[in-house]
Protein backbone atom coordinates (compact mmCIF):
# COMPACT_ATOMS: atom_id res chain seq x y z
CA UNK A 1 0.00 0.00 0.00
CA UNK A 2 2.91 2.82 1.31
CA UNK A 3 5.32 0.79 -1.59
CA UNK A 4 2.45 1.52 -4.25
CA UNK A 5 2.02 5.09 -3.11
CA UNK A 6 5.28 5.82 -3.33
CA UNK A 7 5.34 4.58 -6.67
CA UNK A 8 2.77 6.41 -7.73
CA UNK A 9 3.96 10.22 -6.88
CA UNK A 10 7.60 9.14 -8.37
CA UNK A 11 5.51 8.43 -11.68
CA UNK A 12 3.93 11.97 -11.47
CA UNK A 13 7.19 13.91 -10.35
CA UNK A 14 9.21 11.94 -13.12
CA UNK A 15 6.85 12.30 -15.99
CA UNK A 16 5.74 15.83 -14.98
CA UNK A 17 9.53 16.34 -14.83
CA UNK A 18 10.51 14.61 -17.69
CA UNK A 19 7.77 16.50 -19.69
CA UNK A 20 8.90 20.16 -18.77
CA UNK A 21 12.55 19.11 -18.93
CA UNK A 22 11.48 18.57 -22.16
CA UNK A 23 9.45 21.67 -22.86
CA UNK A 24 12.43 23.89 -21.06
CA UNK A 25 14.80 22.39 -23.47
CA UNK A 26 13.06 22.97 -26.48
CA UNK A 27 12.68 26.12 -25.44
CA UNK A 28 15.80 27.28 -24.59
CA UNK A 29 17.71 25.66 -28.23
CA UNK A 30 14.95 27.84 -29.59
CA UNK A 31 16.81 31.16 -28.39
CA UNK A 32 19.42 30.72 -30.17
CA UNK A 33 17.84 28.33 -32.88
CA UNK A 34 14.50 27.39 -35.03
CA UNK A 35 14.48 25.73 -38.22
CA UNK A 36 12.60 28.20 -39.72
CA UNK A 37 12.38 32.45 -38.48
CA UNK A 38 9.44 32.66 -36.68
CA UNK A 39 8.23 35.92 -38.53
CA UNK A 40 9.53 35.28 -41.84
CA UNK A 41 6.13 35.24 -44.16
CA UNK A 42 5.58 33.09 -47.33
CA UNK A 43 2.94 33.87 -49.36
CA UNK A 44 2.87 30.30 -51.26
CA UNK A 45 2.37 28.47 -48.01
CA UNK A 46 -0.36 29.92 -46.17
CA UNK A 47 -2.23 27.92 -44.24
CA UNK A 48 -0.47 24.81 -46.01
CA UNK A 49 -0.67 21.61 -43.65
CA UNK A 50 1.50 19.93 -41.87
CA UNK A 51 4.49 18.55 -44.32
CA UNK A 52 7.96 17.43 -43.77
CA UNK A 53 9.19 20.57 -43.72
CA UNK A 54 6.73 21.78 -41.68
CA UNK A 55 5.82 19.34 -39.26
CA UNK A 56 2.82 21.62 -37.76
CA UNK A 57 2.12 23.51 -40.93
CA UNK A 58 2.14 27.49 -41.36
CA UNK A 59 -0.10 29.97 -40.31
CA UNK A 60 -1.94 32.71 -42.54
CA UNK A 61 1.21 34.36 -43.57
CA UNK A 62 2.99 31.74 -44.65
CA UNK A 63 4.83 31.45 -40.89
CA UNK A 64 6.47 27.81 -39.95
CA UNK A 65 4.01 27.39 -36.97
CA UNK A 66 6.00 24.84 -34.99
CA UNK A 67 9.18 27.56 -34.90
CA UNK A 68 6.50 30.29 -33.81
CA UNK A 69 5.01 27.98 -31.10
CA UNK A 70 8.84 27.48 -29.81
CA UNK A 71 8.79 31.11 -30.00
CA UNK A 72 5.75 31.50 -28.06
CA UNK A 73 6.60 28.85 -25.54
CA UNK A 74 9.52 30.86 -24.87
CA UNK A 75 7.85 34.36 -24.53
CA UNK A 76 5.25 32.53 -21.71
CA UNK A 77 7.81 31.02 -20.34
CA UNK A 78 10.10 34.08 -19.70
CA UNK A 79 7.16 35.91 -18.31
CA UNK A 80 6.03 33.27 -15.91
CA UNK A 81 9.76 32.37 -14.74
CA UNK A 82 10.26 36.02 -13.80
CA UNK A 83 7.19 36.36 -12.15
CA UNK A 84 7.71 33.49 -9.97
CA UNK A 85 10.87 34.52 -8.98
CA UNK A 86 10.29 37.85 -8.09
CA UNK A 87 7.01 37.08 -6.35
CA UNK A 88 8.29 34.01 -4.77
CA UNK A 89 10.70 35.57 -3.11
CA UNK A 90 9.41 38.61 -2.18
CA UNK A 91 6.40 36.53 -1.17
CA UNK A 92 8.65 33.93 1.07
CA UNK A 93 10.83 36.93 2.09
CA UNK A 94 7.56 38.67 3.35
CA UNK A 95 5.87 35.51 4.27
CA UNK A 96 8.77 34.07 6.90
CA UNK A 97 9.95 37.19 8.82
CA UNK A 98 5.55 38.24 9.75
CA UNK A 99 5.41 34.65 10.22
CA UNK A 100 8.82 34.95 12.76
CA UNK A 101 7.99 37.96 14.67
CA UNK A 102 4.07 38.37 14.54
CA UNK A 103 2.42 41.34 16.27
CA UNK A 104 0.50 43.88 14.46
CA UNK A 105 2.43 44.08 10.81
CA UNK A 106 1.64 40.42 10.71
CA UNK A 107 -1.84 41.57 11.40
CA UNK A 108 -2.03 44.12 8.63
CA UNK A 109 -0.03 42.30 6.27
CA UNK A 110 -2.35 39.29 6.54
CA UNK A 111 -5.27 41.39 5.88
CA UNK A 112 -4.34 42.72 2.80
CA UNK A 113 -3.44 39.68 1.42
CA UNK A 114 -6.78 38.83 2.25
CA UNK A 115 -7.89 41.82 0.12
CA UNK A 116 -5.82 41.36 -3.18
CA UNK A 117 -7.09 37.51 -2.99
CA UNK A 118 -10.56 38.32 -2.50
CA UNK A 119 -10.18 38.93 -5.94
CA UNK A 120 -9.92 36.31 -8.99
CA UNK A 121 -6.23 37.48 -9.87
CA UNK A 122 -6.68 36.58 -13.70
CA UNK A 123 -9.66 39.46 -13.55
CA UNK A 124 -7.78 41.83 -11.05
CA UNK A 125 -4.92 41.25 -13.74
CA UNK A 126 -7.07 42.12 -16.94
CA UNK A 127 -8.15 45.56 -15.10
CA UNK A 128 -5.04 46.63 -14.09
CA UNK A 129 -3.13 46.23 -17.49
CA UNK A 130 -6.24 47.61 -19.42
CA UNK A 131 -5.52 50.45 -17.17
CA UNK A 132 -2.05 50.58 -17.57
CA UNK A 133 -1.76 49.79 -21.47
CA UNK A 134 -0.31 46.16 -22.64
CA UNK A 135 3.28 45.71 -22.36
CA UNK A 136 5.63 42.55 -21.22
CA UNK A 137 6.92 44.41 -18.32
CA UNK A 138 3.49 45.47 -16.92
CA UNK A 139 2.34 42.03 -17.08
CA UNK A 140 5.10 40.74 -15.13
CA UNK A 141 4.71 43.32 -11.90
CA UNK A 142 1.54 43.10 -12.07
CA UNK A 143 1.26 39.38 -12.17
CA UNK A 144 4.28 39.07 -9.62
CA UNK A 145 2.56 41.60 -7.36
CA UNK A 146 -0.81 39.70 -7.43
CA UNK A 147 1.15 35.85 -6.95
CA UNK A 148 2.92 37.61 -3.57
CA UNK A 149 -0.14 36.84 -1.40
CA UNK A 150 0.17 33.26 -2.29
CA UNK A 151 3.40 32.48 -1.32
CA UNK A 152 3.41 34.65 2.07
CA UNK A 153 0.93 33.26 2.94
CA UNK A 154 2.30 29.39 2.50
CA UNK A 155 5.76 30.37 4.05
CA UNK A 156 3.59 32.26 6.96
CA UNK A 157 1.65 29.22 8.29
CA UNK A 158 4.68 27.16 8.34
CA UNK A 159 7.04 29.65 9.96
CA UNK A 160 4.08 29.74 12.65
CA UNK A 161 4.58 25.66 13.12
CA UNK A 162 8.66 25.88 12.68
CA UNK A 163 9.36 28.00 14.74
CA UNK A 164 7.85 26.82 18.33
CA UNK A 165 10.41 23.35 17.54
CA UNK A 166 13.34 22.70 19.37
CA UNK A 167 15.41 23.14 17.19
CA UNK A 168 14.63 26.36 17.09
CA UNK A 169 14.94 26.46 20.55
CA UNK A 170 18.74 25.22 20.91
CA UNK A 171 19.54 27.53 17.78
CA UNK A 172 18.23 30.33 19.83
CA UNK A 173 19.85 29.19 23.53
CA UNK A 174 23.51 29.13 21.29
CA UNK A 175 22.95 32.93 20.90
CA UNK A 176 22.11 33.02 16.96
CA UNK A 177 20.54 35.96 16.58
CA UNK A 178 16.49 35.94 14.32
CA UNK A 179 17.93 36.58 10.43
CA UNK A 180 20.32 33.66 11.20
CA UNK A 181 17.15 31.35 12.94
CA UNK A 182 14.80 32.23 9.63
CA UNK A 183 17.01 31.98 6.83
CA UNK A 184 19.68 29.26 8.14
CA UNK A 185 17.65 27.24 9.97
CA UNK A 186 14.13 27.93 9.54
CA UNK A 187 14.37 28.02 5.22
CA UNK A 188 15.76 24.90 4.35
CA UNK A 189 13.35 23.47 6.99
CA UNK A 190 10.75 24.48 4.55
CA UNK A 191 11.74 23.47 1.29
CA UNK A 192 9.48 20.77 0.93
CA UNK A 193 6.47 22.95 1.75
CA UNK A 194 7.88 25.27 -0.97
CA UNK A 195 8.96 23.35 -3.83
CA UNK A 196 5.42 22.02 -4.55
CA UNK A 197 3.99 26.05 -3.86
CA UNK A 198 6.78 27.41 -6.41
CA UNK A 199 5.83 24.22 -8.90
CA UNK A 200 1.85 25.50 -8.35
CA UNK A 201 2.55 29.13 -9.09
CA UNK A 202 4.92 28.57 -12.11
CA UNK A 203 2.15 26.80 -13.17
CA UNK A 204 -0.90 29.61 -12.48
CA UNK A 205 1.75 31.92 -14.05
CA UNK A 206 2.06 30.10 -17.40
CA UNK A 207 -1.94 30.01 -17.86
CA UNK A 208 -2.21 33.65 -16.32
CA UNK A 209 -0.15 35.10 -19.12
CA UNK A 210 -1.80 32.48 -21.68
CA UNK A 211 -5.54 33.80 -21.02
CA UNK A 212 -4.32 36.94 -20.49
CA UNK A 213 -2.99 36.94 -24.42
CA UNK A 214 -5.72 34.91 -25.59
CA UNK A 215 -7.90 38.07 -24.18
CA UNK A 216 -6.03 40.53 -26.06
CA UNK A 217 -4.13 42.07 -23.43
CA UNK A 218 -1.08 40.26 -22.90
CA UNK A 219 2.23 40.87 -24.76
CA UNK A 220 2.41 43.27 -27.86
CA UNK A 221 1.14 42.08 -30.80
CA UNK A 222 4.30 41.31 -33.37
CA UNK A 223 5.98 38.71 -30.43
CA UNK A 224 4.28 35.66 -30.35
CA UNK A 225 3.02 34.43 -27.46
CA UNK A 226 1.01 30.94 -26.73
CA UNK A 227 -2.11 32.46 -25.76
CA UNK A 228 -2.31 35.09 -28.69
CA UNK A 229 -1.70 32.86 -31.18
CA UNK A 230 -4.10 30.29 -29.68
CA UNK A 231 -6.83 33.18 -30.26
CA UNK A 232 -5.63 33.84 -34.17
CA UNK A 233 -5.64 30.05 -34.52
CA UNK A 234 -9.06 30.27 -33.97
CA UNK A 235 -10.39 31.85 -36.92
CA UNK A 236 -9.08 28.86 -39.21
CA UNK A 237 -9.98 25.94 -37.02
CA UNK A 238 -13.15 25.48 -39.31
CA UNK A 239 -12.35 26.70 -42.12
CA UNK A 240 -9.19 25.16 -43.39
CA UNK A 241 -6.40 25.01 -41.14
CA UNK A 242 -7.49 23.06 -38.16
CA UNK A 243 -3.19 21.76 -37.38
CA UNK A 244 -2.67 25.89 -36.14
CA UNK A 245 -5.16 25.94 -33.50
CA UNK A 246 -4.61 21.81 -32.60
CA UNK A 247 -0.54 22.44 -32.56
CA UNK A 248 -0.81 25.67 -30.58
CA UNK A 249 -3.36 23.65 -27.71
CA UNK A 250 -1.39 20.99 -27.66
CA UNK A 251 1.83 23.02 -26.50
CA UNK A 252 -0.03 24.82 -23.74
CA UNK A 253 -1.30 21.13 -22.79
CA UNK A 254 1.66 19.79 -22.81
CA UNK A 255 3.19 22.55 -20.75
CA UNK A 256 0.40 22.29 -17.70
CA UNK A 257 0.17 19.06 -18.05
CA UNK A 258 4.00 18.75 -17.49
CA UNK A 259 3.72 21.02 -14.42
CA UNK A 260 0.58 20.12 -13.05
CA UNK A 261 1.96 16.31 -12.80
CA UNK A 262 5.08 17.92 -11.31
CA UNK A 263 3.28 20.48 -9.07
CA UNK A 264 1.01 17.67 -7.80
CA UNK A 265 3.35 14.91 -7.17
CA UNK A 266 5.67 16.96 -5.07
CA UNK A 267 2.73 17.76 -3.37
CA UNK A 268 2.44 13.98 -2.27
CA UNK A 269 5.67 13.35 -1.75
CA UNK A 270 5.56 16.47 0.85
CA UNK A 271 2.31 14.62 2.80
CA UNK A 272 3.77 11.47 2.73
CA UNK A 273 6.93 12.47 4.21
CA UNK B 1 28.30 30.95 40.12
CA UNK B 2 24.61 31.09 39.71
CA UNK B 3 22.23 32.86 42.05
CA UNK B 4 18.59 32.82 41.99
CA UNK B 5 17.10 35.47 44.34
CA UNK B 6 13.54 35.46 44.98
CA UNK B 7 12.46 34.45 41.66
CA UNK B 8 8.91 35.08 40.66
CA UNK B 9 7.10 34.63 37.12
CA UNK B 10 3.75 34.60 35.72
CA UNK B 11 2.11 33.90 32.67
CA UNK B 12 0.23 36.27 30.82
CA UNK B 13 -1.66 34.40 29.69
CA UNK B 14 -2.36 32.90 32.75
CA UNK B 15 -1.95 35.34 35.35
CA UNK B 16 -4.07 33.70 37.94
CA UNK B 17 -0.72 31.68 39.66
CA UNK B 18 2.73 31.81 39.88
CA UNK B 19 4.43 28.99 37.58
CA UNK B 20 7.50 29.86 39.71
CA UNK B 21 6.61 31.58 43.47
CA UNK B 22 9.60 32.98 45.35
CA UNK B 23 12.34 30.57 44.24
CA UNK B 24 16.05 31.45 45.88
CA UNK B 25 18.98 29.07 45.42
CA UNK B 26 22.88 28.86 44.15
CA UNK B 27 25.47 26.97 43.00
CA UNK B 28 29.08 27.30 43.42
CA UNK B 29 31.53 27.04 40.87
CA UNK B 30 31.89 23.75 39.72
CA UNK B 31 29.05 22.24 41.45
CA UNK B 32 26.28 19.97 40.50
CA UNK B 33 23.11 20.71 41.53
CA UNK B 34 20.18 18.92 41.27
CA UNK B 35 16.46 20.13 40.47
CA UNK B 36 13.72 17.60 41.15
CA UNK B 37 10.26 17.99 41.30
CA UNK B 38 6.66 16.87 39.45
CA UNK B 39 5.55 17.85 36.61
CA UNK B 40 4.91 21.40 36.14
CA UNK B 41 6.04 22.35 39.27
CA UNK B 42 7.96 25.23 37.71
CA UNK B 43 11.33 23.06 37.01
CA UNK B 44 11.46 24.34 33.05
CA UNK B 45 10.14 27.58 33.58
CA UNK B 46 13.11 27.83 36.18
CA UNK B 47 15.64 26.81 33.50
CA UNK B 48 14.33 28.57 31.12
CA UNK B 49 14.71 31.95 32.48
CA UNK B 50 18.22 31.33 33.67
CA UNK B 51 19.23 30.47 30.06
CA UNK B 52 17.13 33.56 28.95
CA UNK B 53 14.68 31.33 26.99
CA UNK B 54 11.96 32.79 28.00
CA UNK B 55 10.25 35.73 25.84
CA UNK B 56 10.01 38.81 28.20
CA UNK B 57 6.76 39.79 26.81
CA UNK B 58 4.85 36.90 27.57
CA UNK B 59 5.65 36.69 31.39
CA UNK B 60 5.51 39.10 34.62
CA UNK B 61 8.83 38.25 36.54
CA UNK B 62 10.22 39.66 39.63
CA UNK B 63 13.69 38.91 41.85
CA UNK B 64 17.31 38.36 40.32
CA UNK B 65 19.31 35.94 38.02
CA UNK B 66 22.85 36.00 38.45
CA UNK B 67 25.07 34.17 36.20
CA UNK B 68 28.68 34.56 36.84
CA UNK B 69 27.58 37.96 38.96
CA UNK B 70 25.42 39.12 35.35
CA UNK B 71 21.74 39.94 35.50
CA UNK B 72 20.07 37.86 32.91
CA UNK B 73 16.40 39.59 34.09
CA UNK B 74 16.70 43.17 33.62
CA UNK B 75 19.28 42.85 30.18
CA UNK B 76 18.74 43.87 27.15
CA UNK B 77 18.57 40.79 24.27
CA UNK B 78 21.91 41.94 22.82
CA UNK B 79 23.77 40.81 25.60
CA UNK B 80 21.61 38.01 26.61
CA UNK B 81 22.83 36.69 23.02
CA UNK B 82 26.08 37.44 24.08
CA UNK B 83 26.09 35.01 27.08
CA UNK B 84 24.11 32.32 25.45
CA UNK B 85 26.00 29.57 24.15
CA UNK B 86 29.31 31.11 25.43
CA UNK B 87 28.90 31.51 29.10
CA UNK B 88 25.44 29.37 29.24
CA UNK B 89 24.91 26.06 27.58
CA UNK B 90 21.80 24.06 27.60
CA UNK B 91 20.99 20.22 26.76
CA UNK B 92 17.41 19.59 26.11
CA UNK B 93 15.18 16.44 27.13
CA UNK B 94 14.59 15.58 23.45
CA UNK B 95 18.33 14.97 21.22
CA UNK B 96 15.76 13.44 18.41
CA UNK B 97 14.04 17.08 18.01
CA UNK B 98 16.82 19.24 19.75
CA UNK B 99 18.77 19.22 16.13
CA UNK B 100 18.36 20.81 12.60
CA UNK B 101 16.60 17.96 10.86
CA UNK B 102 18.23 19.35 7.28
CA UNK B 103 22.02 20.01 8.50
CA UNK B 104 24.58 17.77 9.66
CA UNK B 105 25.43 17.49 13.00
CA UNK B 106 28.68 18.17 12.85
CA UNK B 107 28.15 22.10 11.56
CA UNK B 108 25.46 22.11 14.65
CA UNK B 109 28.24 21.29 16.68
CA UNK B 110 30.09 24.59 15.75
CA UNK B 111 26.76 26.77 16.24
CA UNK B 112 28.03 28.33 18.91
CA UNK B 113 31.86 28.96 17.49
CA UNK B 114 30.55 30.21 14.57
CA UNK B 115 28.43 32.60 16.11
CA UNK B 116 30.27 33.49 18.74
CA UNK B 117 33.62 33.86 17.27
CA UNK B 118 33.63 34.40 13.75
CA UNK B 119 37.29 34.69 13.68
CA UNK B 120 38.03 31.65 14.10
CA UNK B 121 38.70 30.09 10.59
CA UNK B 122 36.77 26.99 9.40
CA UNK B 123 39.58 24.30 9.86
CA UNK B 124 40.36 25.56 13.21
CA UNK B 125 36.16 25.01 13.81
CA UNK B 126 35.53 21.91 12.68
CA UNK B 127 38.96 20.74 14.80
CA UNK B 128 36.86 21.86 18.05
CA UNK B 129 33.98 19.76 16.71
CA UNK B 130 35.63 16.75 16.30
CA UNK B 131 37.09 17.48 20.20
CA UNK B 132 33.79 18.23 21.02
CA UNK B 133 32.64 15.31 20.01
CA UNK B 134 35.60 12.97 21.39
CA UNK B 135 34.85 14.76 24.88
CA UNK B 136 31.19 13.32 24.48
CA UNK B 137 32.55 9.91 23.76
CA UNK B 138 31.35 9.78 20.77
CA UNK B 139 33.41 7.41 18.43
CA UNK B 140 34.20 7.32 14.58
CA UNK B 141 33.79 11.08 15.19
CA UNK B 142 35.42 12.55 10.94
CA UNK B 143 32.26 10.23 9.87
CA UNK B 144 29.67 11.01 12.24
CA UNK B 145 30.48 14.60 11.79
CA UNK B 146 29.22 14.59 8.19
CA UNK B 147 25.45 12.02 9.02
CA UNK B 148 22.32 13.94 9.16
CA UNK B 149 20.06 13.75 12.52
CA UNK B 150 17.77 11.31 11.23
CA UNK B 151 20.00 8.21 11.06
CA UNK B 152 21.68 8.44 14.68
CA UNK B 153 20.18 6.57 17.66
CA UNK B 154 18.89 8.98 20.54
CA UNK B 155 22.08 8.57 22.40
CA UNK B 156 24.57 9.03 20.04
CA UNK B 157 22.04 12.47 19.58
CA UNK B 158 22.06 13.24 23.06
CA UNK B 159 25.97 13.18 23.13
CA UNK B 160 25.87 15.62 19.74
CA UNK B 161 23.84 17.82 22.13
CA UNK B 162 26.49 18.07 24.60
CA UNK B 163 29.05 18.51 22.38
CA UNK B 164 27.63 21.17 20.95
CA UNK B 165 26.94 22.28 24.41
CA UNK B 166 30.50 22.05 25.62
CA UNK B 167 32.38 23.24 22.82
CA UNK B 168 32.47 27.08 23.80
CA UNK B 169 33.90 25.89 27.54
CA UNK B 170 31.11 27.63 29.45
CA UNK B 171 30.71 27.57 32.75
CA UNK B 172 27.15 26.55 33.35
CA UNK B 173 25.60 23.97 31.74
CA UNK B 174 21.84 23.38 32.14
CA UNK B 175 20.44 19.53 31.57
CA UNK B 176 16.64 19.69 31.24
CA UNK B 177 15.61 15.99 31.49
CA UNK B 178 18.67 15.01 29.63
CA UNK B 179 18.15 11.16 29.85
CA UNK B 180 14.56 11.10 30.30
CA UNK B 181 13.63 10.11 26.03
CA UNK B 182 16.63 7.65 26.51
CA UNK B 183 16.67 3.90 27.55
CA UNK B 184 18.11 2.74 30.74
CA UNK B 185 21.52 1.94 29.78
CA UNK B 186 21.93 5.10 27.21
CA UNK B 187 20.90 7.30 30.79
CA UNK B 188 23.77 5.68 32.65
CA UNK B 189 26.04 6.30 30.39
CA UNK B 190 24.70 9.89 29.66
CA UNK B 191 24.93 10.47 33.20
CA UNK B 192 28.14 9.35 33.54
CA UNK B 193 29.24 11.89 30.76
CA UNK B 194 28.13 14.86 32.64
CA UNK B 195 29.83 13.97 35.50
CA UNK B 196 33.01 13.29 33.83
CA UNK B 197 32.50 16.90 31.64
CA UNK B 198 32.03 18.62 35.44
CA UNK B 199 35.52 17.13 36.82
CA UNK B 200 37.40 17.04 34.01
CA UNK B 201 36.48 20.62 32.70
CA UNK B 202 34.53 22.39 35.90
CA UNK B 203 31.72 23.41 34.66
CA UNK B 204 28.61 23.88 36.46
CA UNK B 205 25.35 22.18 36.38
CA UNK B 206 21.76 22.44 36.49
CA UNK B 207 20.73 19.09 36.31
CA UNK B 208 16.73 18.90 36.21
CA UNK B 209 14.81 15.28 36.72
CA UNK B 210 11.99 13.73 37.74
CA UNK B 211 14.49 10.58 39.04
CA UNK B 212 15.80 10.97 42.27
CA UNK B 213 17.98 8.07 42.21
CA UNK B 214 19.49 9.50 39.39
CA UNK B 215 19.80 12.68 40.99
CA UNK B 216 21.39 11.84 43.81
CA UNK B 217 24.14 9.54 42.16
CA UNK B 218 25.22 12.90 39.76
CA UNK B 219 24.33 15.34 42.13
CA UNK B 220 26.24 17.62 44.95
CA UNK B 221 23.20 19.68 45.94
CA UNK B 222 19.36 18.78 46.14
CA UNK B 223 16.29 21.08 45.47
CA UNK B 224 12.72 19.82 45.49
CA UNK B 225 9.78 22.17 43.67
CA UNK B 226 6.37 21.68 44.46
CA UNK B 227 3.59 23.95 42.79
CA UNK B 228 6.73 26.09 42.17
CA UNK B 229 8.00 27.14 44.80
CA UNK B 230 11.45 25.07 47.34
CA UNK B 231 10.19 22.38 49.71
CA UNK B 232 13.62 20.96 50.12
CA UNK B 233 17.30 22.45 49.99
CA UNK B 234 20.31 20.58 50.71
CA UNK B 235 23.45 18.33 50.45
CA UNK B 236 21.84 15.29 47.93
CA UNK B 237 22.75 12.60 50.90
CA UNK B 238 20.82 14.76 52.97
CA UNK B 239 17.90 14.92 51.22
CA UNK B 240 17.94 11.63 49.70
CA UNK B 241 18.66 10.07 53.45
CA UNK B 242 17.09 12.00 55.35
CA UNK B 243 14.10 14.07 53.68
CA UNK B 244 12.81 16.99 56.14
CA UNK B 245 9.52 17.37 54.03
CA UNK B 246 6.82 14.95 53.48
CA UNK B 247 6.55 15.63 49.78
CA UNK B 248 10.00 14.62 49.20
CA UNK B 249 8.77 11.52 51.36
CA UNK B 250 6.57 10.84 49.00
CA UNK B 251 8.70 11.50 45.77
CA UNK B 252 11.21 8.85 47.69
CA UNK B 253 8.63 6.27 48.32
CA UNK B 254 7.61 6.38 44.83
CA UNK B 255 11.33 5.21 43.44
CA UNK B 256 11.71 1.68 42.91
CA UNK B 257 14.04 0.63 45.51
CA UNK B 258 17.45 -0.61 44.20
CA UNK B 259 16.98 -4.22 45.99
CA UNK B 260 13.72 -4.65 44.64
CA UNK B 261 13.74 -3.62 40.54
CA UNK B 262 14.76 -6.79 39.18
N1 LIG C 1 4.22 29.05 27.80
C1 LIG C 1 3.48 28.89 28.92
N2 LIG C 1 2.31 29.57 29.05
C2 LIG C 1 1.57 29.42 30.16
N3 LIG C 1 1.89 28.64 31.18
C3 LIG C 1 3.03 27.94 31.12
C4 LIG C 1 3.89 28.03 29.98
N4 LIG C 1 4.96 27.22 30.17
C5 LIG C 1 4.78 26.66 31.39
N5 LIG C 1 3.63 27.08 31.96
C6 LIG C 1 3.11 26.70 33.27
O1 LIG C 1 4.12 26.85 34.22
C7 LIG C 1 4.06 25.78 35.15
C8 LIG C 1 5.41 25.15 35.30
O2 LIG C 1 5.74 24.45 34.12
P1 LIG C 1 7.15 23.76 33.88
O3 LIG C 1 7.24 23.45 32.44
O4 LIG C 1 8.22 24.59 34.48
O5 LIG C 1 7.02 22.40 34.70
P2 LIG C 1 8.12 21.29 34.88
O6 LIG C 1 8.40 21.23 36.33
O7 LIG C 1 9.26 21.51 33.99
O8 LIG C 1 7.31 20.00 34.45
P3 LIG C 1 7.86 18.74 33.64
O9 LIG C 1 8.49 17.86 34.65
O10 LIG C 1 6.61 18.13 33.08
O11 LIG C 1 8.79 19.20 32.59
C9 LIG C 1 3.02 24.82 34.67
O12 LIG C 1 1.87 24.98 35.45
C10 LIG C 1 2.75 25.23 33.26
O13 LIG C 1 1.40 25.04 32.95
MG1 LIG D 1 10.07 20.43 32.22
Amino acid sequence: MQKNKIKKLNWMVYTGGIITAIIFIIVLIGRFYTPYDPSAMNGQLRLAGPSLAHIMGCDNFGRDIFSRVVEGAGTTLTIAVLVILIGASVGIFIGALTGYFGGVVDEVFMRVCDLITAFPSIMLALIIIAILSPSEKNIIWCLAILFIPSFARVTRSEMVKQKSQNYVKLAKLMGAGSFRIIFVHILPNMVPVLLPTITIGFNNAVLAEASMSFLGVGVSANKPSLGRMLSESQNFLVTGAPWYAISVGLAIVLLILGLSLLGEGLQQWRRNR
Amino acid sequence: MLEVKDLRIKFISRPDKYAVDGVSFEINDGEILGLVGESGSGKSVTAMTISGLLQKSLIEFEGNVLVGGKEMLATDREDIHEMQGTDIAVVFQEPMTALDPVMKVGPQVEEAIRIHYPEISAEERKKMALDAMKQAELYDVENVYEKYPHTLSGGMLQRICIAAAIISKPKLLIADEPTTALDVTTQSHIIALLKKINKEQGTTILFISHNLAVVHALCDKVIVMQRGKIVENGSADEVFNNPKNDYTKNLLASIPSRDKRY
